[in-house]
């Protein structure tokens, strides 16, 4: 199942390479079609992990199902090895779900070259679904690397007018990190022989010496941060995000994002605890920077992308920050932050890519204000989104950030309580100025009298057309929905990762080895 | 005076591109023009490819006999010239392969040279004459055959270059060639002089196990000395810094299928002396693979810095060549040390290279293909110096939207160079080397790899973003002005042997980055845990 869920998207792009040139409907329904039948198996994945304990009873590090393990590259112990878990099939539903609502986001923004669009985004979501059932280390760098050029193209090509120049820095910040981690990856195949997650988790850094694990650490930790992105290594996604078309720009923060903390989970803490241990502290003070940093930054950006861009800096240091803490509690903590980052963020880029479709602009100056008077549709969801964003109880956003900040303040024994209390407080206080810039946003853009701005409407449309058509509301709803579903009830993905996660604490940053 | 036996079995590739030669030589005199352009160069290569095919056949017999063996003496083994073991067997059927496709190339520019400026017998002579030279030089097992063998493959390249008729580019071009190589050859004699006088042997077991024995000749500082001379002569051949100075004019002013040549077979012919030679003399003397790490950390970071400037697409892949050269070079210098260890440092040379191969090839046939005049002087009488030098970054923009195929594969090619996925095996070489460095105890060689991926990535991507740039508005909207310089050859189709060598070439590297067994597996020495 595995490989189906990984060969569909592969097959659909391949065979949209060769689409004939002029074909405009058919690649598109065709894309659909792909991403509709990945998101159903990968659902069919899921019945078979639900009260997965993760083999906390087992005591094994690293427990997955629908494993496929193929010798590949065998001159150097390269296998095609892939398995599920319960962290890594939401990370999965999410990016299949992303793709297929980007999909039919083709339908709203009709793009030029509609094949080779398609093409490209399949391929990024090859690599997110490596990324994420890779259970082999040079496997799990050719699937983190693979996003690399499809999503340089989509920005490049399809962007806005600095699009070369975002790409350009998108592209090699991206690739610099990879080469730490390709470093870090072969550092630790040096030290044990073995390219195996699964073996590699079971050893839980046993044989490899303290020096060799904090070297090995430090070089993931590099490359992990900037595809976080952790402050200070963050810079290039304001200008990716910006100039990336709307589906880019989705993709890029609803599932690109989230293969750097993912890698963190999944290689960095099972296989070199040590050195998660001694690191720990750095990467929670980064993260906690970041969360203040960016709301600053939120604060006084005129542009809506660039807003959201910077948000999401913020987001990602809950996350991290739950990653720090090396608890249960932080790591699944840091999971529900990571989907709910992608459900919620991948409805504020498609939203603000419906405002700049209509405006042609997306600077808060020329955008006027009292959206919700002129379009009430769009201005309800954005409101939703907004607040779903800042962290209002009832929706998804909210668990994450308050876990996290409880983790932290009981972060595992052997880490600095009292430091990781005051990031605490620190990063209570980032969730209150995220709230303030997101107040401040719908003040000025959605609430309030109705002030036409210099950015000029869609011709000819009068208000009601110009509001949400149904094909953005299909868009629309199931990250709607699935906000509010995680909101209320976040067992729907606690439920899939409670498992294995206390199976990795447990087996591997337990202190006691 | 001893009489070397001769076995013919293994020289079996070698005596298939002779025969092709042969064949050449007196077709030539026989064909008409026009049958002549496409016949010969259509034999050649089919000539490499069967010679491919043999040492394929052949290496993998181990029981098979070297040749030009002298009688064993009392307490010595018997001592063979020319031995087609694994290593060499895999070495003759890329190189042969690669000037297989280099031949495609030449069919291509042969056919489009409707006037016979550039004379077909000769230049498939060249070739094929070098070829046997390379050839030479990866079975050789003593000193003199494997001087024998490089400049079989030198000699040749100097016409070879110079077959750009009608420009000064190319007359200077190869007198570049010229000088530089005697100077190199004269080095490497010297090097070669002065092993021969410390050891009193020039075969390469017997130049082992003197300069290893305890307390004897190899301590000497004139045995260091003359492997640095001897090291040096082999770096000129396969481009590396400080001893590149002749490639980018070279590969500039040659026709671009001798550029390929140049940037494929030759290096690989040189890249196979070094593998026959370092093992034997690095046991001796442990600065050989000190002095290799340096060319390759210095190949690699110049290569990639002096390319980033670069505006012309031949000019720019020879500068990466070079980059490439040093990346090549990495699992060379791990060869000192544990045996064990030693042999997964060639063999990551030998995956490497046969990626490279295939990479570099692909790419220069898309040059070809894009010059649209594959390799002779652009539009004549003119002397834009853009028209002159071939294609550019700036003339290359947009090429999408004309030609798709081509700049699709390009593309590939050139991400493949970098080691990026979505070409996988691109990535695996990549890998596989750094990985050689990590476990040969050279980690910070590995890093520096790594760091050097980066930088080539710039330029490797700003060509490849070139090709798939929008020129201007909607596509099809007519009275569009494009922007774009002088264009080579305008309205002149791909030709069709181009095309599909690079069609070829852009499956076989798809198809082996998910099947990567299928190339990099097939190079021997490449597990140092006892496979």
């Amino acid at each position: 199942m595995s490989l189906v869920v990984l060969g569909l998207p592969l097959l659909g792009c391949l065979v949209l390479a060769l689409w004939p040139r002029g074909a405009d409907l058919s690649p598109r329904i065709f894309g659909t079609v792909i991403a509709a039948a990945t998101l159903l198996a990968a659902l069919v994945m899921l019945p078979g992990l639900r009260g997965d304990d993760g083999g906390a009873d087992t005591g094994r590090a690293l427990n997955p199902r629908h494993e496929v393990d193929l010798p590949w590259l065998s001159v150097i112990d390269v296998r095609l090895h892939l398995g599920v878990d319960g962290i890594s099939l939401p990370l999965i539903l999410l990016t299949a779900l992303l793709t297929l609502l980007g999909m039919v986001h083709n339908w709203v923004e009709r793009p030029d070259r509609p094949a080779l669009f398609c093409s490209l985004v399949l391929l990024l979501e090859v690599g997110a679904l490596g990324t994420f059932m890779a259970l082999d280390l040079v496997l799990f760098f050719a699937a983190f690397e693979v996003v690399l050029i499809p999503m340089y193209f989509l920005i490049s090509r399809w962007g806005g007018p600095g699009a070369a120049a975002a790409a350009l820095k998108f592209a090699v910040y991206t690739l610099a990190g990879s080469a730490a981690l390709l470093i870090g990856l072969v550092f630790i195949y040096a030290s044990t022989g073995s390219f195996d997650l699964v073996e590699l988790s079971e050893r839980g850094g046993a044989g490899i010496s303290t020096a060799v694990q904090l070297a090995a650490f430090g070089a993931l930790f590099v490359g992990f941060a900037v595809k976080s992105p952790l402050w200070p290594l963050h810079t290039w996604l304001p200008p990716a995000h910006t100039e990336a078309p709307t589906v880019g720009s989705v993709l890029l923060a609803g599932v690109q994002l989230k293969m750097g903390t993912y890698g963190l989970v999944r290689i960095a803490l099972p296989v070199l605890p040590e050195g998660a241990r001694a690191l720990a502290p750095i990467l929670a003070v980064l993260a906690v920077t970041g969360i203040v940093v960016a709301a600053l930054a939120c604060y006084t950006q005129n542009e809506l992308k660039r807003l959201i861009a910077y948000s999401s800096v913020g987001h990602m240091g809950f996350v991290l920050l739950g990653v720090s803490t090396l608890t249960t509690v932080g790591i699944n903590a840091a999971l529900l932050a990571n989907v709910a980052h992608g459900l919620i963020t991948g409805l504020l880029f498609f939203l603000v890519g419906a405002v700049k479709s209509r405006f042609h602009t997306g600077e808060l100056d020329e955008l006027g204000s009292g959206l919700w008077a002129r379009l009430p549709r769009l201005g309800f969801v954005l409101v939703f989104a907004c607040v779903a964003s800042l962290g209002l109880p009832g929706l998804a956003g909210f668990w994450g950030e308050a876990m996290a900040v409880y983790a932290a303040l009981h972060p595992a024994v052997g880490l600095p309580g009292p430091l990781f209390g005051v990031l605490a407080v620190v990063a209570a206080a980032g969730a209150v100025l995220t709230a303030v810039y997101f107040l401040r946003l719908l003040r000025r853009l959605v609430v309030g009298p109705v002030v036409v701005g210099a950015g000029h409407r869609v011709q000819g449309a009068g208000s009601r057309t110009a509001d949400i058509w149904v094909t953005e509301r299909v868009v629309h709803v199931p990250l709607l929905l699935l906000t509010l579903a995680l909101g209320l009830y976040p067992a729907v993905v606690l439920g899939l990762t409670e498992g294995p996660v206390a199976g990795l604490v447990e087996a591997v940053l337990a202190p006691s080895r | 005076m001893t009489v070397q036996s001769i076995t013919w079995a293994p020289l079996a590739p070698v005596l298939v591109l002779v025969a092709g030669l042969v064949f050449v030589l007196l077709a030539d005199l026989m064909l008409p023009l026009g049958v002549r352009r496409m016949v010969l160069p259509a034999v050649s290569a089919v000539t490499c490819a069967g010679a491919a095919g043999c040492a394929a056949w052949l290496a993998g017999d181990p029981g098979l006999p070297g040749t030009f063996c002298s009688a064993p003496g009392p307490g010595n083994a018997s001592r063979c010239a020319y031995v087609l073991g694994e290593t060499a067997g895999f070495l003759t059927v890329v190189l042969c392969l690669a000037a297989a496709a280099v031949l495609v190339l030449a069919l291509a520019q042969l056919q489009a040279d409707v006037e016979g400026v550039t004379p077909a017998g000769e230049y498939c002579l060249v070739l094929l004459a070098a070829t046997i030279g390379a050839v030479i030089v990866a079975g050789s097992r003593d000193l003199i055959t494997l001087l024998v063998g490089l400049e079989t493959l030198t000699v040749p390249m100097y016409a070879a270059v110079a077959f750009r008729r009608g420009s000064s580019a190319g007359a200077e071009a190869a007198l570049t060639l010229l000088l530089v190589s005697v100077t190199s050859t004269a080095l490497m004699l010297l090097g070669i002089g002065f092993l021969y006088g410390l050891t009193g042997t020039m075969h390469l077991d017997a130049l082992a196990e003197v300069l290893t024995a305890g307390g004897g000749v190899g301590d000497l500082a004139l045995a260091d000395v003359a492997v640095v001379l001897l090291l040096a002569g082999l770096a000129f051949k396969v481009g590396a810094v400080p001893f590149h100075v002749w490639a980018p004019s070279t590969y500039q002013g040659a026709p671009i299928p001798v550029a390929a040549y140049l940037s494929s077979a030759s290096k690989a012919g040189g890249i196979a002396g070094l593998i026959v030679v370092l093992p034997a003399v690095s046991s001796g003397s442990p600065a050989a693979a000190t002095w290799m790490a340096l060319l390759a950390v210095v190949s690699m970071t110049v290569g990639n810095l002096v390319a980033m400037r670069q505006r012309h697409l031949v000019r720019l892949l020879a500068w990466s060549g070079i980059a490439q050269t040093g990346y090549l070079l990495v699992g060379l210098a791990v060869l000192s040390g544990r045996s064990d260890q030693a042999l997964s440092g060639a063999g990551a040379t030998l995956a490497y290279l046969a990626v490279y191969l295939l990479m570099t090839v692909g790419a220069f046939a898309c040059v070809a293909a894009i010059d649209g005049t594959t390799g002779t002087v652009g539009t004549t009488g003119t002397t834009d110096a853009a028209v002159r030098d071939g294609p550019s970054v700036e003339s290359v923009r947009g090429l999408a939207a004309d030609h798709p195929r081509i700049a699709a594969a390009f593309a590939l090619f050139l991400i493949g160079l970098a080691g990026l996925p979505p070409v996988l095996l691109g990535l695996f070489g990549k890998v596989v080397v750094v990985r050689a460095a990590f476990t040969g105890d050279a980690g910070w060689l590995g890093i520096l790899v790594a760091l050097n991926t980066v930088l080539a990535f710039v330029y490797y991507l700003r060509v490849a973003a070139a090709l798939f740039a929008r020129t201007g508005v909607a596509v099809g909207s007519a009275g569009q002005l494009a922007s774009t310089p002088v264009e080579v050859a305008p309205g002149r189709a791909v030709s069709s042997s181009t095309g599909m060598l690079v069609a070829a070439l852009a499956l076989v590297a798809l198809v082996a980055g998910f099947w990567p067994d299928l190339i990099i597996g097939a190079a021997p020495l490449l597990s140092p845990f006892g496979e």
